[in-house]
């Protein structure tokens, strides 16, 4: 082997050492951050700070919470793909009977400064579907003849979530429904 | 002439990798809208800076010309994904902010550059500060530019520092006015902001200039 292939090989072979070493180190740190840093973006949806999540293996109720091991609801996931600029992902708190408790919008890319309003720390906007549940109103806007206010500039972004939270507690209701006739029949 | 007042001066001012090069831009221009952030990813690039430019002038006796780029490409990449490992880790909600950014510092121009222009072909010693002041330069012009698109775009300062300080700084954020512009926080206002940072520092050196040239008797009259 000529010499700058025996060097370059060399440093190669250190720097996969160091790199693989390196890895193996921060791996577990690194996953348990993950879990940490997603767990606490979903617990910012629910009301109480005290209540804790379980992962249920259902794909329409995500997540369980209790508060002092009484159940109180679910965490349901709120995608759509028809906002302003690439899908909007968030997490929709509800209680056993499907009333929204809490919502949070975790991704987006609308346009900052105009569609941003569906953040919780820009503008209470979402506050409006606190309390409402499938069949409470027509989860549309007023411009639409529903019942949510648009916000001016982001009309195709405020339609979007608005018709997004409306589906998901849809398709929920009957998961819902059953859950929670089992769950009765269980303590029976 | 190497000297070591010639490099600090090169990378924090004559020849700043930000204002006079123009390298790594797209970083520079996508992670300041914050203060915090631009810290962040300044303070990366100035231990990535530091490390490449360190390890090269050490090997640089072994790089021989048909694998010298490869080997600093290969070193650079290393010092990045390292400090990304790390980040990840320990910082891990900075990271959710500016990953991408991290990864990108590979690509940062000024690094392998560096590494070409000086390290490969200097001690150790010289390698290092250049390594330390280029990075600070880097820094510093962040940290302006973030400063700036802070304050004018958001109305306030020192915003979400925890993420890199620790929670006993969530109260740092300096609440300075209710007019928040929002072009500051766009990409066109960053270029914006950062086109003036360049005319102000090109006007600085204008004037040193002039002020050098003038006979006396002008400079006490102005």
């Amino acid at each position: 082997m000529n010499k700058p292939v025996k060097t370059f090989t060399t440093i190669a072979l250190i720097c996969a050492v160091t790199l693989a070493a390196t890895h193996w180190l921060t791996e577990n740190r690194i996953k348990h951050n993950r879990q940490v840093y997603a767990l606490a973006q979903l617990a910012k949806v629910l009301p109480n700070v005290n209540e804790t999540l379980t992962k249920l293996p259902s794909t329409a109720l995500v997540y369980a919470s209790h508060l002092n091991a009484e159940p109180t609801g679910f965490i349901l996931p709120l995608t759509t793909t028809q906002g302003y600029n690439g899908s909007i992902l968030g997490w929709l708190a509800v209680d056993l009977n499907g009333q929204v408790r809490g919502i949070r919008i975790v991704e987006h890319n609308e346009t900052p400064g105009i569609g941003d309003v569906i953040e919780t720390a820009r503008s209470n906007w979402l506050n409006q579907f606190i309390q409402q549940q499938h069949g409470s109103a027509l989860f549309e806007l007023k411009r639409d003849q529903g019942t949510f206010d648009h916000v001016s500039g982001a009309t195709i972004t405020t339609r979007a979530v608005t018709r997004a939270i409306g589906k998901t507690l849809e398709n929920a209701q009957p998961v819902l429904v059953n859950t929670t006739a089992t769950g009765k029949h269980s303590d029976d | 002439m190497i000297s070591y007042k010639n490099i600090a001066f090169d990378g924090i001012w004559r020849n700043n990798p930000a204002l006079v090069q123009l390298l790594g831009l797209c970083p520079l221009l996508a992670v300041s809208s914050h203060l915090v952030t631009a810290l962040g990813l300044g303070v990366i690039t100035l231990i990535v800076l530091l490390s490449s430019n360190f390890l090269i002038s050490l090997i640089r006796n072994h790089l021989h010309q048909q694998v010298r780029l490869p080997i600093q490409i290969l070193v650079i990449a290393s010092s990045v994904t390292l400090a990304d490992l790390c980040l990840q880790a320990y910082f891990y909600e900075l990271h959710q902010r500016i990953g991408l950014f991290v990864a990108l510092i590979v690509t940062n121009c000024a690094i392998l550059g560096r590494a070409e222009l000086l390290a490969s072909r200097s001690p150790v010693r010289y390698a290092v500060l250049d390594g330390l002041m280029m990075g600070l330069g880097f820094l510093l012009v962040l940290a302006v530019l973030g400063s700036l698109r802070e304050i004018i775009g958001y109305g306030t300062l020192f915003a979400h520092m925890d993420i890199i300080l620790g929670t006993d700084a969530s109260d740092l954020t300096l609440h300075l006015h209710n007019f928040p512009i929002l072009l500051a926080t766009l990409p066109p206002g960053a270029f914006l902001i950062f086109g003036c940072i360049i005319a102000f520092k090109n006007y600085l050196e204008l004037r040193h200039e002039r002020r050098k040239t003038l006979p006396v008797s002008q400079q006490i009259t102005r």
